[in-house]
């Protein structure tokens, strides 16, 4: 009797206790695996990674009674109604969003949508009127810059680090065709007739050390004519290719860049020493770079980091922002082209835009504009850095703007945000004469892939170098030549920009450093190493077989040691160079200290850089590079 | 029967209802993925779940599109849950602590340099059916857990911004008001256990019994159901009158896919079978 009791109160113990704890879903699924998720996916803010609209992109729509907002990091498409300068209406997406087309009839969006966490692009079709999404297209590698064929039948899309353009079916809801261009495709537009697309590359696709070659291109694509591409390069030195668009009429492409003057010396910033900030001009039908014209206004004064370009309906004027010196240009378009259509090539040429005939700078309060549309007389900007749109009468009487939009509450700034803005920033706080910003050799803080003579340098150039992990990685430079970031941050201020370094600014932009992480590489598949990478795996940590592990060794693929130059360096032949990091290095060709290789094969079986390398199959080889490229 | 032989039995049978007990309350390993959305039903990214045994010791992240981003590893520890998590190369990305602090549930996330991603501790404030999340003493959000098995993450004025659905290899799996999950295993007594579980579509589920050496002792039941929820009383004694006392494993396919692999304490009463 006594046993069986007990028996009882065991197995009633244990049923009551059963009910009690079994099997939460909370053991299973705890709150905080939830919250982790969607915190570092940036989906829900922190005190680490507040929410920030960053607006980069604005489409009006054709009747031209709204814009459409391109909130990148809030992963939000704002609709604005222009007439009562309010948001009507907010549509979230599940990525970052990176540019907005809309159909020519207006009844449909076509949002990109990308991010440095979630790189594979896709294209989401929005019913305009409810908001919801219709169709959602897989496009490629941090997509961006859509752009509608005239008929509404055709998307295509820049797919930055595939380096190709994507075609995509709408009916079809489906993805056609790739079309490679040369490098970082980043803008683009198709001329009103629907035969040509103007693809903007935004990087040069060259052998720093081949100075001739060292120019970014602009690809035009016969989409009528199997894609036949002729690709035009722009000024030596050219790069951060940022902006395209066409002239009402289809014939001219314009588009804004940088000119690098890497083979001065960078003892100076004023007249252009080290950069320019243009906009060249394509003449289309004639497949001819007519000119290419120095934004800045004078010897003294620059206007840093061309952005967005747009034109008006009526052809009269031409209006582009400056991301870097927070303006915006107004330029009587007529009388650009016939400066443009004389025999002078006016890159480099300071004043041509410094008569108020021609151009009317405006300082526009949004920190950072990139995004600009235009509506009729009225041209609309937006600060990366801001929370409203900014309006503006296109006249060369402007003063400043007649409207300002507000799109949504703004987080006060992080050390890290504040970092960011630093380094984008090149207004005259931050570069004396607003010639430049530290994003004008680091763009997006990776390299312009152009070599570099920074002063005191004794002639020696160098290619620049990625803000990557350098936080992490000191000393600093290729030469070890400053302790850490910080010291690095320091003298690029003062050197490169012409400023006393504040803490104000090098603290944020330290921090900014620090948290950098690197893009997926698009040599993954599906996040994970292809088999051909999974191969080179095992060959780079096969001591026997490759010395890979000896300098790039560990989770940052460097041992931090200083090792003699792989490549012949006419400049400095006696260099000691600190071994890079790997990380993201699909990214940062050309190769070396000097960018003298094009080719990860080359770089690997160089025997200055390998002593074994050169004997791997060239499977073997081709795997080693899928795997190194896929870092 | 002898004082110490009855005492050697009371201890024998309370050490097995013990043993089924922590059997049982181990998490339930049909959690196979967590699938998040967003307030529009968009489809973000969805964790996949790992068991050993009935412990969950591994999940995976793919983003929407099943783009891998970390595997992590979690290792329960005397000071807290380290969770550590990888990128494709098998190099640290992140590693999280979590730690009870009365009953506060608290979260820090560092990256592989030590640097804290969330810029300071997150806490979860709760009952098992809503959390506040805080943060340095500010409310950030909420999470709440609904009885049909969605995990709503909300503003802090309850406008749910996403939510997560569990899914087990045989389908959406919903929680039920006790806070457990399907399919579950209640102790009834006298050898009998209710099974109750979802379906997403209809089919057949087998219950069986195997001894701890791994022999098959037989077939409890084997019914074809109809999606939904669905329920089942296992009665042992019926079911297999001449089964010997013991643990064994209770293992429930559905459609040939296991789902539940649970230790079960099978007593003789006084009176017999």
């Amino acid at each position: 009797m006594c046993l069986e009791k007990m028996f009882t109160i065991g197995i009633t113990l244990s049923v009551i206790i059963t009910n009690a704890f079994s099997a939460d879903v909370n053991d299973v699924v705890p709150p905080n695996i939830v919250f982790e998720a969607l915190a570092l996916n940036r989906d829900i803010a922190t005190a680490a990674k507040p929410i920030y609209l960053s607006p980069t992109d604005l489409v009006p729509s054709p009747d031209k009674t709204k814009l459409y907002v391109a909130e990148q990091t809030a992963k939000k498409v704002a609709i604005v109604n222009v007439t009562t300068k309010s948001v009507t209406k907010k549509i979230k997406l599940p990525n970052e969003v990176t540019g907005i087309a809309v159909s020519p009839d207006g009844s449909k969006l076509y949002a990109t949508c990308s991010s440095e966490l979630w790189p594979e692009g896709f294209v989401y079709e929005i019913d305009e009127s409810s908001g919801s999404i219709t169709q959602k297209i897989k496009v490629g590698h941090s997509a961006r810059a859509p752009v509608i064929s005239p008929d509404g039948k055709t998307l295509y899309v820049c797919n930055q680090f595939s380096d190709d353009i994507s075609v995509v079916d709408i009916n079809a809801g489906k993805e056609i065709r790739r079309v490679k261009v040369t490098r970082e495709p980043y803008a683009a537009r198709i001329t009103p007739d629907g035969k040509t697309l103007v693809v903007a590359n935004s990087l040069p696709l060259a052998r720093a050390t081949d100075t001739a070659s060292a120019h970014c291109d602009i690809s035009l694509i016969e989409v009528n004519n199997d894609y036949k591409i002729t690709t035009f390069g722009l000024t030596q030195g050219s790069h951060s290719v940022f902006g395209v668009t066409i002239t009402p009429d289809g014939k001219y492409a314009l588009i804004t860049h940088l000119v690098g003057y890497y083979t001065l010396q960078a003892t100076r910033i004023d007249a252009g020493w080290v950069h320019t900030n243009d906009l060249a001009i394509l003449d289309i039908d004639n497949k001819k770079l007519l000119n290419d014209i120095s934004l800045d206004y004078s010897t003294d004064i620059g206007c840093a980091n061309p952005w967005g370009v747009a034109c008006t309906d009526d052809g009269k004027f031409v209006c582009v922002v400056h991301a870097g010196s927070n303006e915006l240009s107004i330029i009587d378009f007529t009388q650009l082209l016939e400066l443009s259509k004389g025999t002078t090539w006016l890159a480099g040429k300071f004043g041509t835009l410094n008569k108020t005939s021609i151009r009317k700078r405006v300082t526009v309060e949004g920190r950072i504009p990139r995004a600009l549309a235009i509506i009729d007389n009225k041209a609309y900007t937006a600060g990366y850095f801001s929370n409203f749109v900014e309006e503006f009468n296109i006249s060369l009487s402007t003063g400043k703007s007649s409207a300002k939009i507000e799109l949504g509450d703004e987080p006060a700034m992080t050390m890290e945000r504040n970092g960011e803005y630093q380094f984008y920033c090149g207004d005259i706080y931050h570069c004396t004469g607003a010639w430049q910003s530290c994003n004008s050799c680091h763009p997006h803080t990776r390299p312009d892939a152009l070599n570099w003579i920074l002063s005191g340098a004794n002639g020696a150039q160098k290619n620049a170098k990625s803000m990557l992990y350098s936080w992490w990685t000191p000393r600093t430079n290729w030469n070890g030549k400053r302790a850490n970031t910080r010291e690095s941050i320091y003298f690029g201020i003062l050197n490169e920009l012409g400023r006393q370094p504040q803490d104000s600014i090098q603290l944020p932009m330290e921090a900014f450093f620090m948290r950098l992480k690197p893009v997926p590489s698009p040599y993954l598949v599906k996040g994970k190493l292809s088999e051909s990478a999974q191969r080179g795996r095992e060959i780079y940590y096969n001591k026997a077989k490759v010395d890979c592990i000896e300098c790039h060794p560990g989770k940052l693929f460097t041992n931090l040691k200083y090792t003699p130059s792989i490549c012949n360096d006419i400049w400095d032949a006696t260099a000691q160079i600190k071994v890079p990091s790997l990380n993201e290095c699909w990214r940062t060709s050309p190769w070396d200290h000097i960018g003298s290789s094009i080719s990860m094969d080359s770089v690997c079986i160089n025997r200055l850089h390998s002593t074994n390398a050169y004997k791997l199959s060239s499977q073997e080889l081709k795997d080693l590079v899928e795997f190194v490229l896929s870092l | 029967m002898s004082r110490t032989g009855e005492m050697y039995k009371i201890g024998k049978m309370l050490c097995a209802a013990l043993f089924s007990f922590l059997i049982i309350v181990h998490a339930d390993e049909s959690v196979k993925y967590l699938h998040f959305y967003d307030a529009a039903d968009n489809s973000i990214m969805f964790y996949e779940f790992k068991y050993e045994g009935d412990v969950n010791t591994e999940r995976t992240l793919y983003m929407a599109d099943s783009t891998f981003i970390k595997r992590t590893i979690i290792e329960n520890t005397a000071g807290g849950t380290i969770e550590t998590s990888y990128n494709f190369n098998g190099d640290t990305l992140f590693c999280s602590k979590i730690t009870t602090d009365g009953n506060q549930k608290v979260l820090n996330v560092k990256d592989q340099f030590g640097v804290d991603q969330l810029d300071g501790d997150v806490r979860f404030n709760g009952d098992g059916n809503e959390y506040d999340i805080l943060q340095s003493g500010n409310l950030i959000n909420k999470i709440k857990y609904a009885d049909d098995g969605t995990i709503s993450i909300c503003s802090n004025d309850g406008e749910v911004l996403y939510y997560a659905k569990m899914k087990s290899n045989v389908g959406v799996i919903y929680r039920y008001k006790n806070n457990q999950i399907a399919p579950v295993l209640k102790v009834l007594g006298n050898n009998r256990f209710e099974f109750s579980f979802n379906l997403s579509e209809p089919s057949t589920v087998c219950g069986e019994l195997i001894s701890l050496s791994g022999r098959q002792t037989g077939k409890i039941f084997k019914k074809v159901f109809a999606a939904g929820a669905g329920k089942e009383m296992i009665n042992v004694s019926k079911a297999m009158p001449a089964i010997a006392n013991g643990v064994y494993f209770l293992i429930v396919t559905v459609d040939g896919k296991k789902v539940m692999n649970k230790k079960i304490l099978i007593q003789r009463s006084a009176g017999g079978f």
